[in-house]
């Protein structure tokens, strides 16, 4: 697994040149004062990101890390994919709604079949979270 | 700094009956995390975090250390009955707690834990209360310059102590003063990295990356690995009905007292390193034990010493890893980065100076962790077999849960959906990072300790008036950059090839 970790030092080198040659001109645009360069930080850390990934380039070594399969990568894109989108209905549907939502589509995914650890899951869970928070700690949800 | 009165006025505090209820409260939450499999007291910190908003700064710092203590005694029990750490630095304790419970005696291995966890997390509890104090009128001798080559230190030890690659492990900390520097720059208000999007003009908000990049992240793990008919693992059942199986005496206790002072040491001193963690003292304080007895071949077949060695080292970290923090300013490891981001949530920045600016909370937090140490054995004491029934739970349900939790966490801390949006986005980054091997730890520290930093740099630049030669006149300064340089030599290239030998790092990184 060298070539994955010669190919995350090029993925780190680019983006600290995409950093320095590109988005730190364009996206941090304030004028250099006597207080401070507010590019400076910035630029430390594209410094850092290309002459890292350089030497990782230069001084990889196999890992012990395994990249996921495709169907992990499936799953993964799944899950986030539910999150965003159950986020995104949240301020509209509300958070009981939202959250009962979320987890029956969760539960589905991790192949829960018990019915009495999918309804606690699907309807305790959204209720007591939202009695912590609404009623307990007092911190208005949708 | 040493005011009597401010000391008692601070332990006085401490014992308000609501911090008293958040402190029970927290040893019971932290107890059952740390019980459950699948979930982390970091997790269980992060999602702490918004239910601390409400409260004032000391019980919310309280409930916090209330947690981590909770978490400690919680995560043997799993390692014990079912041979399955709940949590990375309980590991140790399964090479000898789980033979002791195959032989018929769960509950005396889960009080033997008990036991030492106890003596080891008060007794380095002591050593903070007892050296912390001291320890920041020095560190207020130094000056931006020394805090600078401080700072630069403690990354590159950091980065070296934890994952496999201090490369990685600084290109993580890079990550981590890249995305602190979004916002506004401290110094000339002008806008860094913003996207014409008005929500960026704070920055990032500690608490919803901190939940996304921590807890969020090693759910998505945990659910995408969930296979199909997966089922928990059998747990041992705790009926001995001999007085002899289930009961430790005195006696037992105090038979291994060399094996629990020296753990005491090791795990003191480890937790006061930033970057080592529990896991290293538990498994480097159990070898050492094994080494140095005259029977080892005794060891893994449910020997008293084992859980003596991994429960007493384990459980000095968590008081110890206090030490650079409150010293320094320097979280050492997550629980101590979070604990910080706590304090800075209630606009407490940690440090040397918080002694003199904050000694009553200072004080009075000491005074909480001995009252949770007493909680938390109290509680195990009456709760352990209830705990036992926990480890049973599934996970399809408990990842569930925890999700919700994270999600709604966010939301209310940070403002709504965009902070959700952030905790989602830093879940995937934080997966990403877990899987090619870059340290979350270093780019949460490197998050937090950002402001600081280019404060640092900003002020010794205007001393040093930009001339490196100055340097001659800050000779702490050079002593701590030289220590920089040697930290990347021995925990560099070399560091990488022992870690891979004996590759004991790998559970620090899931807790440290």
């Amino acid at each position: 697994m060298i070539l994955k970790e010669r190919l995350l030092g090029v993925g780190g080198a680019l983006f600290g040149a995409l950093l320095l040659l590109y988005l730190i001109p364009t996206f941090v645009t304030g004028e250099v004062t006597e207080s401070g360069d507010p590019s400076f930080f910035p630029r430390i850390a594209g410094w850092l990101f290309l002459v890292l990934g350089g030497l990782q380039i230069l001084f990889a070594t196999p890992s012990e890390e395994t990249l996921p399969s495709k169907q992990e990568m499936g799953r993964l894109v799944l899950f986030v994919g539910a999150m965003v989108l159950g986020t995104s209905l949240l301020p509209i549907v509300g958070f009981l709604p939202y959250s009962m939502g979320l987890m029956a589509v969760i539960v589905l995914m991790v192949f829960e079949k018990r019915p009495h650890w999918i309804a606690l899951t699907i309807v305790g869970v959204p209720i007591g979270t939202w009695l912590l928070f609404e009623q307990i700690l007092q911190r208005p949800l949708p | 700094m040493f005011d009597l009165d401010l000391i008692i006025s601070g332990l006085a505090n401490a014992m308000t009956l609501t911090n008293i209820c958040y402190i029970l409260a927290g040893v019971v939450i932290g107890q059952i995390v740390g019980a459950t499999p699948g979930l982390s007291i970091i997790m269980a910190l992060a999602i702490a975090i918004p239910i601390t908003f409400a409260l004032d700064p000391l019980t919310a710092i309280s409930f916090l250390i209330s947690v981590n203590k909770g978490g400690t005694v919680g995560g043997a029990v799993p390692s014990i009955l079912i041979n399955v750490p709940g949590t990375p630095e309980s590991a140790a304790t399964a090479l000898d707690g789980h033979p002791m419970a195959k032989k018929g005696k769960p509950l005396k291995a889960l009080k033997y834990g008990l036991y030492y966890s106890f003596f080891g997390d008060l007794s380095s509890d002591i050593i903070l209360i007892l050296i912390a104090a001291p320890l920041a009128v020095l560190a207020l001798q130094m000056g931006p310059v020394e805090i600078l080559a401080l700072m630069i230190l403690a990354f590159t030890v950091i980065s070296g102590l934890v994952g496999n690659s201090m490369i990685k492990g600084l290109t993580a900390a890079a990550f981590g003063f890249l995305l602190a520097s979004v916002g506004l720059d401290p110094a000339t208000a002008s806008p860094r990295f913003t996207f014409g999007m008005l929500d960026l003009y704070d920055g990032l908000h500690l608490t919803a990356l901190s939940i996304g990049a921590l807890a969020m992240s090693e759910l998505l793990h945990g659910m995408v690995n969930t296979r199909r008919g997966e089922k928990s693992a059998a747990s041992i059942k705790i009926n001995s009905k001999s007085k002899e199986d289930s009961h430790v005496s005195w006696a037992e206790v105090l038979a291994n007292k060399f094996v629990a002072f020296r753990a005491l040491i090791i795990g003191t001193i480890i937790g006061a390193i930033p970057g080592l963690g529990s896991t290293t003292a538990g498994f480097l304080s159990y070898s050492i034990t094994k080494q140095s007895a005259k029977d080892p071949e005794k060891f893994g077949t449910g020997d008293p010493r084992g859980i003596a060695a991994t429960e007493t080292a384990n459980s000095a970290v968590v008081g110890a890893n206090l030490i650079p923090l409150l010293t320094l300013g320097i979280p050492g490891n997550i629980a101590a980065a979070l604990l910080v981001s706590a304090l800075m949530i209630h606009g407490i920045q940690p440090g040397p100076l918080l002694f003199e600016e904050q000694g009553e909370l200072v004080y009075g937090m000491f005074g909480a962790m001995l009252i949770a140490n007493f909680c938390n054995l109290g509680i195990a004491q009456f709760c352990m077999r209830f705990w036992a029934k926990v480890i049973s739970a599934p996970k399809t349900v408990v990842f569930a849960a925890a999700l919700l939790l994270c999600l709604t966490g966010a939301y209310v801390a940070d403002g709504g959906t965009f902070a959700a949006f952030i905790a989602i986005i830093m879940a995937v980054v934080g997966y990403l990072m877990r899987m090619f091997g870059y340290s979350i730890v270093a780019f949460i520290v490197a998050f937090i300790l950002t402001p600081q930093l280019e404060e640092s740099i900003i002020q010794a630049r205007l001393i040093t008036d930009g001339d490196i030669t100055m340097l001659v006149y800050h000779p702490i300064a050079i002593a701590l950059l030289v220590l920089s340089v040697a930290s990347v030599v021995f925990l560099g290239p070399r560091g990488n090839r022992k870690k891979k030998a004996k590759n004991v790092t790998a559970g620090d990184e899931k807790n440290a």
